[in-house]
Protein backbone atom coordinates (compact mmCIF):
# COMPACT_ATOMS: atom_id res chain seq x y z
CA UNK A 1 0.00 0.00 0.00
CA UNK A 2 2.83 2.44 0.80
CA UNK A 3 4.01 1.75 -2.74
CA UNK A 4 0.67 2.78 -4.23
CA UNK A 5 0.63 5.93 -2.10
CA UNK A 6 4.19 6.90 -3.01
CA UNK A 7 3.47 6.32 -6.68
CA UNK A 8 0.24 8.35 -6.43
CA UNK A 9 2.10 11.21 -4.79
CA UNK A 10 4.72 11.19 -7.51
CA UNK A 11 1.93 11.18 -10.13
CA UNK A 12 0.45 14.31 -8.57
CA UNK A 13 3.80 16.05 -8.43
CA UNK A 14 4.41 15.22 -12.07
CA UNK A 15 1.00 16.55 -13.13
CA UNK A 16 1.43 19.75 -11.15
CA UNK A 17 4.78 20.56 -12.69
CA UNK A 18 3.65 19.76 -16.20
CA UNK A 19 2.93 23.11 -17.87
CA UNK A 20 0.77 21.62 -20.59
CA UNK A 21 -1.44 19.91 -18.02
CA UNK A 22 -1.71 23.04 -15.92
CA UNK A 23 -2.55 25.15 -18.96
CA UNK A 24 -5.39 22.92 -20.14
CA UNK A 25 -6.81 22.18 -16.72
CA UNK A 26 -6.60 25.60 -15.09
CA UNK A 27 -5.42 28.51 -17.19
CA UNK A 28 -7.34 27.82 -20.39
CA UNK A 29 -10.75 27.09 -18.80
CA UNK A 30 -10.32 30.01 -16.39
CA UNK A 31 -9.56 32.35 -19.28
CA UNK A 32 -12.55 31.14 -21.29
CA UNK A 33 -14.76 31.49 -18.23
CA UNK A 34 -13.74 35.11 -17.67
CA UNK A 35 -14.25 35.97 -21.34
CA UNK A 36 -17.65 34.27 -21.51
CA UNK A 37 -18.80 35.59 -18.13
CA UNK A 38 -18.01 39.19 -18.99
CA UNK A 39 -19.99 38.97 -22.24
CA UNK A 40 -23.18 37.70 -20.61
CA UNK A 41 -23.29 39.77 -17.40
CA UNK A 42 -26.81 40.05 -16.01
CA UNK A 43 -28.35 37.80 -18.65
CA UNK A 44 -30.11 34.52 -18.06
CA UNK A 45 -29.88 31.36 -20.09
CA UNK A 46 -32.79 31.72 -22.58
CA UNK A 47 -36.03 30.22 -21.30
CA UNK A 48 -34.75 29.75 -17.74
CA UNK A 49 -34.03 31.80 -14.66
CA UNK A 50 -30.45 30.54 -14.51
CA UNK A 51 -27.88 33.36 -14.71
CA UNK A 52 -25.53 32.79 -17.65
CA UNK A 53 -22.57 33.40 -15.34
CA UNK A 54 -23.62 30.45 -13.18
CA UNK A 55 -24.02 28.31 -16.27
CA UNK A 56 -20.51 29.11 -17.51
CA UNK A 57 -19.07 28.64 -14.04
CA UNK A 58 -20.11 25.01 -14.05
CA UNK A 59 -19.45 24.54 -17.76
CA UNK A 60 -15.83 25.68 -17.62
CA UNK A 61 -15.03 24.05 -14.29
CA UNK A 62 -16.11 20.74 -15.85
CA UNK A 63 -14.23 21.58 -19.06
CA UNK A 64 -10.98 21.86 -17.07
CA UNK A 65 -11.79 18.65 -15.24
CA UNK A 66 -12.17 16.72 -18.49
CA UNK A 67 -8.69 17.79 -19.59
CA UNK A 68 -7.19 16.97 -16.21
CA UNK A 69 -8.72 13.54 -15.99
CA UNK A 70 -9.19 12.23 -19.53
CA UNK A 71 -6.49 13.92 -21.64
CA UNK A 72 -3.80 13.72 -19.01
CA UNK A 73 -4.33 10.04 -18.25
CA UNK A 74 -4.75 8.95 -21.87
CA UNK A 75 -1.52 10.60 -22.98
CA UNK A 76 0.49 9.64 -19.93
CA UNK A 77 -0.50 5.99 -20.01
CA UNK A 78 0.09 5.64 -23.74
CA UNK A 79 3.48 7.29 -23.34
CA UNK A 80 4.47 5.17 -20.34
CA UNK A 81 3.30 2.03 -22.06
CA UNK A 82 5.48 2.82 -25.04
CA UNK A 83 8.51 3.82 -22.97
CA UNK A 84 8.35 0.66 -20.90
CA UNK A 85 7.74 2.41 -17.59
CA UNK A 86 4.75 0.19 -16.90
CA UNK A 87 6.92 -2.87 -17.50
CA UNK A 88 9.52 -1.51 -15.13
CA UNK A 89 6.86 -1.08 -12.45
CA UNK A 90 5.85 -4.69 -12.92
CA UNK A 91 9.39 -5.59 -11.87
CA UNK A 92 8.64 -4.40 -8.34
CA UNK A 93 6.44 -5.56 -5.50
CA UNK A 94 3.80 -3.02 -6.57
CA UNK A 95 0.51 -4.92 -6.82
CA UNK A 96 -0.72 -5.28 -10.39
CA UNK A 97 -3.59 -2.84 -9.84
CA UNK A 98 -1.23 -0.33 -8.18
CA UNK A 99 -0.40 1.67 -11.29
CA UNK A 100 -4.02 2.26 -12.27
CA UNK A 101 -5.12 2.95 -8.69
CA UNK A 102 -2.40 5.56 -8.31
CA UNK A 103 -3.52 7.21 -11.58
CA UNK A 104 -7.12 7.38 -10.38
CA UNK A 105 -6.16 8.71 -6.95
CA UNK A 106 -3.85 11.30 -8.48
CA UNK A 107 -6.58 12.39 -10.92
CA UNK A 108 -9.07 12.89 -8.10
CA UNK A 109 -6.61 15.32 -6.53
CA UNK A 110 -5.38 17.01 -9.70
CA UNK A 111 -8.92 17.95 -10.80
CA UNK A 112 -9.55 19.81 -7.54
CA UNK A 113 -7.65 22.99 -8.43
CA UNK A 114 -9.41 23.02 -11.83
CA UNK A 115 -12.74 23.26 -10.03
CA UNK A 116 -11.75 25.43 -7.09
CA UNK A 117 -9.96 28.09 -9.13
CA UNK A 118 -12.88 28.50 -11.54
CA UNK A 119 -15.23 28.70 -8.57
CA UNK A 120 -13.03 31.35 -6.95
CA UNK A 121 -13.07 33.37 -10.17
CA UNK A 122 -16.85 32.91 -10.22
CA UNK A 123 -17.22 34.84 -6.99
CA UNK A 124 -15.48 37.78 -8.66
CA UNK A 125 -17.95 37.61 -11.56
CA UNK A 126 -21.05 37.89 -9.44
CA UNK A 127 -21.88 34.22 -8.89
CA UNK A 128 -23.78 33.98 -5.61
CA UNK A 129 -24.41 30.51 -4.22
CA UNK A 130 -25.14 29.07 -0.82
CA UNK A 131 -22.47 27.01 0.92
CA UNK A 132 -24.51 23.88 0.23
CA UNK A 133 -24.72 24.72 -3.48
CA UNK A 134 -20.97 25.32 -3.77
CA UNK A 135 -20.25 22.01 -2.07
CA UNK A 136 -22.81 19.93 -3.93
CA UNK A 137 -21.86 21.29 -7.36
CA UNK A 138 -18.21 20.68 -6.49
CA UNK A 139 -19.05 17.09 -5.58
CA UNK A 140 -20.99 16.47 -8.79
CA UNK A 141 -18.11 17.68 -10.98
CA UNK A 142 -15.49 16.02 -8.83
CA UNK A 143 -17.14 12.60 -8.79
CA UNK A 144 -18.18 12.98 -12.42
CA UNK A 145 -14.47 13.24 -13.26
CA UNK A 146 -14.25 9.50 -12.58
CA UNK A 147 -16.01 8.81 -15.88
CA UNK A 148 -13.35 10.83 -17.73
CA UNK A 149 -10.50 9.32 -15.78
CA UNK A 150 -11.73 5.82 -16.65
CA UNK A 151 -12.17 6.83 -20.28
CA UNK A 152 -8.65 8.25 -20.29
CA UNK A 153 -7.28 4.98 -18.91
CA UNK A 154 -9.17 2.97 -21.52
CA UNK A 155 -7.83 5.19 -24.32
CA UNK A 156 -4.30 5.10 -22.92
CA UNK A 157 -4.28 1.32 -22.88
CA UNK A 158 -6.44 0.67 -25.91
CA UNK A 159 -5.08 2.93 -28.61
CA UNK A 160 -1.59 3.02 -30.14
CA UNK A 161 0.48 5.83 -28.71
CA UNK A 162 0.71 7.92 -31.87
CA UNK A 163 -3.09 7.94 -32.27
CA UNK A 164 -3.85 8.87 -28.68
CA UNK A 165 -3.43 12.61 -29.06
CA UNK A 166 -5.82 13.08 -32.00
CA UNK A 167 -8.39 10.66 -30.59
CA UNK A 168 -8.33 12.33 -27.21
CA UNK A 169 -8.58 15.76 -28.78
CA UNK A 170 -11.62 14.78 -30.82
CA UNK A 171 -13.40 13.32 -27.81
CA UNK A 172 -12.40 16.28 -25.64
CA UNK A 173 -13.52 18.99 -28.03
CA UNK A 174 -16.49 17.08 -29.48
CA UNK A 175 -17.72 15.95 -26.07
CA UNK A 176 -17.42 19.45 -24.63
CA UNK A 177 -19.16 20.99 -27.65
CA UNK A 178 -22.13 18.63 -27.45
CA UNK A 179 -22.09 18.65 -23.66
CA UNK A 180 -22.72 22.39 -23.54
CA UNK A 181 -19.34 23.33 -22.10
CA UNK A 182 -18.89 26.14 -24.65
CA UNK A 183 -22.47 27.36 -25.01
CA UNK A 184 -25.97 26.35 -24.10
CA UNK A 185 -26.95 23.51 -26.45
CA UNK A 186 -30.47 22.99 -27.72
CA UNK A 187 -32.36 21.08 -30.39
CA UNK A 188 -30.57 18.27 -32.20
CA UNK A 189 -27.24 19.04 -30.55
CA UNK A 190 -28.82 18.64 -27.14
CA UNK A 191 -30.50 15.38 -28.15
CA UNK A 192 -27.08 13.96 -28.99
CA UNK A 193 -25.48 15.62 -25.98
CA UNK A 194 -27.94 13.96 -23.66
CA UNK A 195 -26.21 10.60 -23.98
CA UNK A 196 -22.80 12.02 -23.04
CA UNK A 197 -21.13 12.31 -19.64
CA UNK A 198 -19.90 15.81 -20.53
CA UNK A 199 -23.53 16.93 -20.81
CA UNK A 200 -24.70 15.35 -17.58
CA UNK A 201 -21.82 16.46 -15.38
CA UNK A 202 -22.55 20.03 -16.40
CA UNK A 203 -26.33 19.64 -16.37
CA UNK A 204 -26.58 18.02 -12.93
CA UNK A 205 -24.13 20.50 -11.41
CA UNK A 206 -26.21 23.32 -12.95
CA UNK A 207 -29.37 21.86 -11.51
CA UNK A 208 -27.98 21.72 -7.99
CA UNK A 209 -26.98 25.40 -8.08
CA UNK A 210 -30.24 26.63 -9.61
CA UNK A 211 -32.73 25.05 -7.20
CA UNK A 212 -34.03 22.69 -9.84
CA UNK A 213 -34.89 19.07 -9.27
CA UNK A 214 -32.00 16.77 -10.10
CA UNK A 215 -32.59 14.66 -13.22
CA UNK A 216 -32.11 11.20 -11.84
CA UNK A 217 -32.18 9.80 -15.35
CA UNK A 218 -29.10 11.90 -16.01
CA UNK A 219 -27.45 10.69 -12.83
CA UNK A 220 -28.08 7.14 -14.03
CA UNK A 221 -26.56 7.90 -17.46
CA UNK A 222 -23.51 9.46 -15.80
CA UNK A 223 -23.13 6.53 -13.41
CA UNK A 224 -23.49 4.22 -16.42
CA UNK A 225 -20.61 6.01 -18.11
CA UNK A 226 -18.44 5.68 -15.00
CA UNK A 227 -19.16 1.95 -14.83
CA UNK A 228 -18.85 1.34 -18.59
CA UNK A 229 -15.60 3.28 -18.88
CA UNK A 230 -14.31 1.55 -15.76
CA UNK A 231 -15.04 -1.86 -17.26
CA UNK A 232 -13.53 -0.84 -20.58
CA UNK A 233 -10.43 0.40 -18.76
CA UNK A 234 -10.18 -2.85 -16.80
CA UNK A 235 -10.58 -4.86 -20.00
CA UNK A 236 -7.95 -2.85 -21.89
CA UNK A 237 -5.62 -3.10 -18.93
CA UNK A 238 -5.99 -6.89 -18.89
CA UNK A 239 -5.54 -7.10 -22.63
CA UNK A 240 -2.26 -5.24 -22.39
CA UNK A 241 -1.04 -7.15 -19.37
CA UNK A 242 1.85 -8.66 -21.35
CA UNK A 243 2.96 -5.46 -23.03
CA UNK B 1 32.17 -15.75 -5.93
CA UNK B 2 32.05 -16.76 -2.32
CA UNK B 3 28.61 -17.20 -0.92
CA UNK B 4 27.70 -16.49 2.63
CA UNK B 5 25.17 -19.04 3.72
CA UNK B 6 23.03 -16.76 5.82
CA UNK B 7 22.09 -14.88 2.69
CA UNK B 8 20.74 -17.90 0.90
CA UNK B 9 17.00 -17.75 0.45
CA UNK B 10 14.95 -20.82 1.28
CA UNK B 11 17.99 -22.88 2.26
CA UNK B 12 21.18 -23.65 0.37
CA UNK B 13 19.57 -26.31 -1.81
CA UNK B 14 17.06 -23.98 -3.46
CA UNK B 15 18.29 -22.63 -6.78
CA UNK B 16 17.85 -18.94 -7.51
CA UNK B 17 16.22 -19.80 -10.81
CA UNK B 18 14.90 -23.06 -12.11
CA UNK B 19 13.50 -23.73 -15.57
CA UNK B 20 11.87 -27.10 -16.13
CA UNK B 21 11.01 -28.00 -19.70
CA UNK B 22 10.00 -24.43 -20.42
CA UNK B 23 8.70 -23.57 -23.87
CA UNK B 24 7.29 -20.35 -25.23
CA UNK B 25 5.86 -19.86 -28.65
CA UNK B 26 4.27 -16.92 -30.37
CA UNK B 27 1.94 -18.41 -32.91
CA UNK B 28 4.17 -20.73 -34.90
CA UNK B 29 7.40 -19.09 -33.78
CA UNK B 30 9.15 -21.08 -31.09
CA UNK B 31 11.13 -18.61 -28.97
CA UNK B 32 12.10 -21.02 -26.18
CA UNK B 33 12.20 -24.81 -26.58
CA UNK B 34 12.05 -27.13 -23.59
CA UNK B 35 14.60 -25.17 -21.66
CA UNK B 36 15.71 -26.86 -18.44
CA UNK B 37 18.20 -25.00 -16.35
CA UNK B 38 19.08 -24.42 -12.72
CA UNK B 39 20.99 -21.37 -11.58
CA UNK B 40 22.48 -21.62 -8.09
CA UNK B 41 22.33 -18.77 -5.60
CA UNK B 42 25.17 -16.37 -5.01
CA UNK B 43 26.77 -16.46 -8.42
CA UNK B 44 27.34 -14.04 -11.27
CA UNK B 45 25.89 -15.73 -14.30
CA UNK B 46 26.25 -14.55 -17.88
CA UNK B 47 23.49 -15.36 -20.28
CA UNK B 48 24.81 -15.57 -23.81
CA UNK B 49 23.27 -16.20 -27.16
CA UNK B 50 23.03 -14.57 -30.57
CA UNK B 51 20.21 -12.13 -31.26
CA UNK B 52 16.90 -13.95 -31.37
CA UNK B 53 18.26 -16.89 -29.37
CA UNK B 54 15.53 -16.54 -26.75
CA UNK B 55 17.52 -14.72 -24.07
CA UNK B 56 15.10 -11.86 -23.61
CA UNK B 57 12.07 -14.12 -23.70
CA UNK B 58 13.59 -16.42 -21.07
CA UNK B 59 14.34 -13.43 -18.89
CA UNK B 60 10.85 -12.07 -19.30
CA UNK B 61 9.44 -15.42 -18.28
CA UNK B 62 11.55 -15.66 -15.15
CA UNK B 63 10.57 -12.08 -14.27
CA UNK B 64 6.89 -12.92 -14.65
CA UNK B 65 6.38 -10.48 -17.54
CA UNK B 66 5.45 -13.33 -19.84
CA UNK B 67 3.92 -16.71 -19.18
CA UNK B 68 5.57 -19.84 -20.46
CA UNK B 69 3.46 -21.77 -22.97
CA UNK B 70 4.42 -24.91 -21.09
CA UNK B 71 6.83 -26.01 -18.39
CA UNK B 72 7.59 -24.61 -15.00
CA UNK B 73 9.68 -21.67 -13.81
CA UNK B 74 10.58 -21.12 -10.19
CA UNK B 75 12.50 -18.29 -8.60
CA UNK B 76 13.75 -19.17 -5.12
CA UNK B 77 11.17 -21.97 -5.11
CA UNK B 78 8.28 -19.57 -5.84
CA UNK B 79 6.43 -18.49 -8.93
CA UNK B 80 8.07 -15.53 -10.64
CA UNK B 81 5.32 -13.16 -9.50
CA UNK B 82 5.45 -14.39 -5.90
CA UNK B 83 9.22 -13.97 -5.88
CA UNK B 84 8.79 -10.43 -7.21
CA UNK B 85 6.19 -9.58 -4.56
CA UNK B 86 8.49 -10.98 -1.87
CA UNK B 87 11.22 -8.60 -3.00
CA UNK B 88 13.59 -11.36 -4.13
CA UNK B 89 14.09 -9.91 -7.59
CA UNK B 90 15.30 -6.61 -8.99
CA UNK B 91 15.66 -6.12 -12.70
CA UNK B 92 16.69 -3.79 -15.45
CA UNK B 93 15.37 -4.36 -18.93
CA UNK B 94 16.44 -2.80 -22.18
CA UNK B 95 12.85 -1.79 -22.69
CA UNK B 96 12.31 -0.53 -19.14
CA UNK B 97 11.82 3.18 -19.75
CA UNK B 98 12.12 5.84 -17.10
CA UNK B 99 9.67 8.75 -16.95
CA UNK B 100 11.48 11.75 -18.42
CA UNK B 101 10.09 14.36 -16.03
CA UNK B 102 11.18 12.72 -12.79
CA UNK B 103 14.53 13.28 -11.08
CA UNK B 104 16.83 10.37 -10.40
CA UNK B 105 16.39 10.80 -6.65
CA UNK B 106 12.58 10.83 -6.93
CA UNK B 107 12.73 7.74 -9.09
CA UNK B 108 14.95 5.86 -6.67
CA UNK B 109 12.91 6.96 -3.68
CA UNK B 110 9.86 5.51 -5.42
CA UNK B 111 11.69 2.29 -6.23
CA UNK B 112 12.78 1.81 -2.63
CA UNK B 113 9.13 2.19 -1.57
CA UNK B 114 8.06 -0.43 -4.07
CA UNK B 115 10.17 -3.17 -2.48
CA UNK B 116 9.59 -4.75 0.91
CA UNK B 117 13.16 -4.49 2.25
CA UNK B 118 14.90 -1.75 0.29
CA UNK B 119 18.27 -0.06 0.61
CA UNK B 120 18.38 3.56 1.76
CA UNK B 121 18.26 5.90 -1.25
CA UNK B 122 21.74 7.29 -0.57
CA UNK B 123 23.15 3.79 -0.45
CA UNK B 124 21.58 3.03 -3.85
CA UNK B 125 23.03 6.25 -5.27
CA UNK B 126 26.52 5.38 -4.12
CA UNK B 127 26.49 1.66 -5.02
CA UNK B 128 25.32 2.42 -8.53
CA UNK B 129 27.67 5.39 -8.92
CA UNK B 130 24.87 7.80 -9.71
CA UNK B 131 25.12 10.22 -6.78
CA UNK B 132 26.26 12.91 -9.23
CA UNK B 133 23.02 12.46 -11.20
CA UNK B 134 20.61 12.54 -8.25
CA UNK B 135 18.99 15.87 -9.11
CA UNK B 136 18.91 15.41 -12.86
CA UNK B 137 15.68 14.63 -14.67
CA UNK B 138 15.71 11.16 -16.19
CA UNK B 139 14.96 12.61 -19.63
CA UNK B 140 18.17 14.67 -19.56
CA UNK B 141 20.57 11.77 -19.14
CA UNK B 142 22.93 10.37 -21.76
CA UNK B 143 22.63 6.75 -22.84
CA UNK B 144 25.38 5.54 -20.52
CA UNK B 145 24.01 7.55 -17.59
CA UNK B 146 20.55 6.13 -18.19
CA UNK B 147 22.00 2.62 -18.03
CA UNK B 148 23.64 3.43 -14.68
CA UNK B 149 20.35 4.77 -13.34
CA UNK B 150 18.55 1.64 -14.53
CA UNK B 151 21.09 -0.42 -12.65
CA UNK B 152 20.32 1.69 -9.56
CA UNK B 153 16.65 0.90 -10.10
CA UNK B 154 17.49 -2.82 -10.27
CA UNK B 155 19.41 -2.83 -6.98
CA UNK B 156 17.16 -0.43 -5.03
CA UNK B 157 15.16 -3.29 -3.52
CA UNK B 158 18.29 -4.99 -2.12
CA UNK B 159 16.96 -8.07 -3.89
CA UNK B 160 18.61 -11.49 -3.81
CA UNK B 161 18.52 -11.91 -7.58
CA UNK B 162 19.46 -9.07 -9.89
CA UNK B 163 18.56 -9.52 -13.53
CA UNK B 164 20.20 -7.26 -16.11
CA UNK B 165 19.41 -7.36 -19.79
CA UNK B 166 22.40 -6.10 -21.77
CA UNK B 167 23.32 -3.61 -19.08
CA UNK B 168 26.28 -1.93 -20.75
CA UNK B 169 24.82 -1.39 -24.21
CA UNK B 170 25.58 2.14 -25.31
CA UNK B 171 28.30 2.74 -22.71
CA UNK B 172 31.77 3.95 -23.44
CA UNK B 173 34.75 1.92 -22.27
CA UNK B 174 35.33 3.92 -19.12
CA UNK B 175 31.71 3.81 -18.00
CA UNK B 176 31.65 0.11 -18.71
CA UNK B 177 34.56 -0.48 -16.35
CA UNK B 178 32.83 1.51 -13.60
CA UNK B 179 29.66 -0.42 -14.23
CA UNK B 180 31.40 -3.79 -14.08
CA UNK B 181 32.85 -2.87 -10.72
CA UNK B 182 29.37 -2.07 -9.45
CA UNK B 183 28.10 -5.40 -10.77
CA UNK B 184 30.97 -7.28 -9.17
CA UNK B 185 30.26 -5.44 -5.93
CA UNK B 186 26.71 -6.81 -5.90
CA UNK B 187 27.92 -10.33 -6.64
CA UNK B 188 30.47 -10.07 -3.82
CA UNK B 189 27.66 -9.15 -1.45
CA UNK B 190 26.25 -12.60 -2.13
CA UNK B 191 23.63 -11.60 -4.67
CA UNK B 192 22.84 -13.76 -7.61
CA UNK B 193 23.51 -11.60 -10.65
CA UNK B 194 22.13 -12.83 -13.94
CA UNK B 195 23.03 -10.73 -16.96
CA UNK B 196 22.50 -11.07 -20.66
CA UNK B 197 25.24 -9.54 -22.69
CA UNK B 198 26.65 -9.09 -26.14
CA UNK B 199 30.07 -8.19 -24.75
CA UNK B 200 31.84 -11.45 -24.24
CA UNK B 201 34.57 -9.62 -22.39
CA UNK B 202 31.93 -8.72 -19.84
CA UNK B 203 31.10 -12.37 -19.28
CA UNK B 204 34.77 -13.28 -19.19
CA UNK B 205 35.51 -10.67 -16.51
CA UNK B 206 32.52 -11.02 -14.26
CA UNK B 207 30.77 -14.35 -14.65
CA UNK B 208 31.35 -17.43 -12.49
CA UNK B 209 29.00 -19.29 -14.73
CA UNK B 210 28.03 -18.95 -18.36
CA UNK B 211 24.80 -20.13 -19.90
CA UNK B 212 24.68 -20.24 -23.68
CA UNK B 213 21.40 -20.59 -25.48
CA UNK B 214 20.80 -20.76 -29.19
CA UNK B 215 17.57 -21.09 -31.13
CA UNK B 216 15.65 -21.26 -27.86
CA UNK B 217 17.57 -24.25 -26.51
CA UNK B 218 20.24 -24.63 -23.88
CA UNK B 219 23.58 -25.12 -25.59
CA UNK B 220 26.07 -24.92 -22.77
CA UNK B 221 26.09 -24.25 -19.05
CA UNK B 222 29.32 -24.08 -17.10
CA UNK B 223 32.23 -21.95 -15.99
CA UNK B 224 34.01 -19.68 -18.44
CA UNK B 225 36.79 -22.27 -18.56
CA UNK B 226 34.25 -25.03 -19.29
CA UNK B 227 32.83 -23.09 -22.20
CA UNK B 228 36.28 -22.48 -23.62
CA UNK B 229 37.13 -26.15 -23.15
CA UNK B 230 33.86 -27.14 -24.75
CA UNK B 231 34.75 -25.17 -27.79
CA UNK B 232 38.02 -26.94 -27.12
CA UNK B 233 40.02 -24.92 -29.52
CA UNK B 234 43.19 -23.07 -30.01
CA UNK B 235 43.88 -20.63 -32.72
CA UNK B 236 46.79 -20.75 -35.10
CA UNK B 237 47.52 -17.66 -37.13
CA UNK B 238 50.32 -17.11 -39.61
CA UNK B 239 51.33 -15.50 -42.86
CA UNK B 240 52.22 -17.60 -45.89
CA UNK B 241 52.54 -15.91 -49.28
CA UNK B 242 50.89 -17.86 -52.09
CA UNK B 243 48.87 -20.13 -49.84
CA UNK B 244 45.49 -21.45 -51.01
CA UNK B 245 42.55 -22.83 -49.02
CA UNK B 246 42.86 -26.13 -50.86
CA UNK B 247 46.35 -26.69 -49.51
CA UNK B 248 45.06 -26.45 -45.95
CA UNK B 249 41.76 -28.30 -46.17
CA UNK B 250 43.25 -31.69 -45.28
CA UNK B 251 44.97 -30.58 -42.08
CA UNK B 252 43.89 -32.67 -39.09
CA UNK B 253 41.73 -31.40 -36.19
CA UNK B 254 40.79 -28.18 -37.97
CA UNK B 255 37.47 -26.72 -36.91
CA UNK B 256 37.49 -23.56 -38.91
CA UNK B 257 39.72 -22.11 -41.51
CA UNK B 258 40.03 -18.59 -42.79
CA UNK B 259 42.35 -17.54 -45.58
CA UNK B 260 42.59 -13.92 -46.44
CA UNK B 261 45.27 -13.17 -49.03
CA UNK B 262 48.38 -14.48 -47.39
CA UNK B 263 47.01 -14.42 -43.83
CA UNK B 264 45.63 -17.65 -42.40
CA UNK B 265 43.63 -18.28 -39.23
CA UNK B 266 42.87 -21.80 -38.12
CA UNK B 267 40.79 -22.97 -35.21
CA UNK B 268 41.80 -26.41 -34.13
CA UNK B 269 41.06 -28.88 -31.43
CA UNK B 270 44.74 -29.89 -31.31
CA UNK B 271 47.12 -27.12 -32.26
CA UNK B 272 50.23 -29.30 -32.00
CA UNK B 273 49.06 -31.95 -34.46
CA UNK B 274 47.59 -29.40 -36.85
CA UNK B 275 50.78 -27.44 -36.85
CA UNK B 276 53.08 -30.47 -37.32
CA UNK B 277 50.96 -31.59 -40.26
CA UNK B 278 51.35 -28.16 -41.74
CA UNK B 279 55.12 -28.46 -41.49
CA UNK B 280 55.01 -32.02 -42.85
CA UNK B 281 53.36 -30.68 -45.98
CA UNK B 282 56.51 -28.71 -46.48
CA UNK B 283 54.90 -25.40 -45.75
CA UNK B 284 56.96 -22.85 -43.88
CA UNK B 285 54.64 -20.18 -42.45
CA UNK B 286 55.85 -16.92 -40.92
CA UNK B 287 54.72 -14.74 -38.01
CA UNK B 288 53.22 -17.72 -36.27
CA UNK B 289 50.89 -17.21 -33.33
CA UNK B 290 49.29 -20.00 -31.41
CA UNK B 291 46.81 -19.01 -28.72
CA UNK B 292 43.92 -20.31 -26.69
CA UNK B 293 40.50 -19.12 -27.78
CA UNK B 294 38.90 -16.29 -25.93
CA UNK B 295 35.39 -16.78 -24.66
CA UNK B 296 34.17 -14.87 -27.65
CA UNK B 297 35.63 -17.24 -30.21
CA UNK B 298 34.55 -20.20 -28.11
CA UNK B 299 31.03 -18.81 -28.09
CA UNK B 300 31.04 -18.28 -31.83
CA UNK B 301 32.42 -21.75 -32.37
CA UNK B 302 29.79 -23.55 -30.32
CA UNK B 303 26.85 -21.58 -31.66
CA UNK B 304 28.05 -22.03 -35.22
CA UNK B 305 28.47 -25.72 -34.67
CA UNK B 306 24.93 -25.78 -33.33
CA UNK B 307 23.64 -23.88 -36.30
CA UNK B 308 24.78 -26.90 -38.28
CA UNK B 309 27.17 -24.81 -40.28
CA UNK B 310 28.70 -28.14 -41.29
CA UNK B 311 31.71 -26.46 -42.43
CA UNK B 312 32.59 -24.80 -39.38
CA UNK B 313 35.55 -25.48 -41.68
CA UNK B 314 33.76 -23.30 -44.13
CA UNK B 315 35.12 -19.83 -44.58
CA UNK B 316 35.06 -17.10 -42.05
CA UNK B 317 33.11 -16.71 -38.87
CA UNK B 318 30.06 -14.96 -40.06
CA UNK B 319 28.40 -14.41 -36.70
CA UNK B 320 29.33 -11.02 -35.38
CA UNK B 321 28.57 -11.34 -31.70
CA UNK B 322 29.19 -7.72 -30.90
Amino acid sequence: MTGVITLGRLEIRRALRNRRVMFFTILYPAMLFLLSASSVKGKNVPGTNIPYVDYFLVAYASFGVIAASMNNNAMRIAQERKEGWIRQLRLTALPSYGYVVSKIAASLLVVIPAIVITFALGTTQGVKLSAGEWVSSFLVIWLGSLAFTALGIAIGYGIPQDAVQPVTLIIYVGGSFLGGQFFNVSGALETVGKVLPTYWVREIATEVISKQPVSWGGVAILAGWVVACGLLAAFMYQKRAED
Amino acid sequence: MSMSNERLVGGPGVPAVSFEQVSKHYGSVQAVRELSLQLPQGRAIAFLGPNGAGKSTSMEILLGLKHASSGRVEVFGKTPRQAMMAGHVGAMLQSGGLPADVTVRELLRLMTKLHPKPLPVDEVLSRANVADLADRRAGKLSGGQTQRVRFAVAIAGDSDLIVLDEPTTGMDVENRQIFWNAMKGEAERGKTVLFATHYLEEADQIADQVVVINKGRLLANGSVADIKAMAGFQRIAFRLPGVTREQLLDLPHVVSLEVLHEHVQIQTSDSDKTFYALLDQGLRPMEIEISALGLEQAFVAITERDNGDAGAVEGSQSEDVR
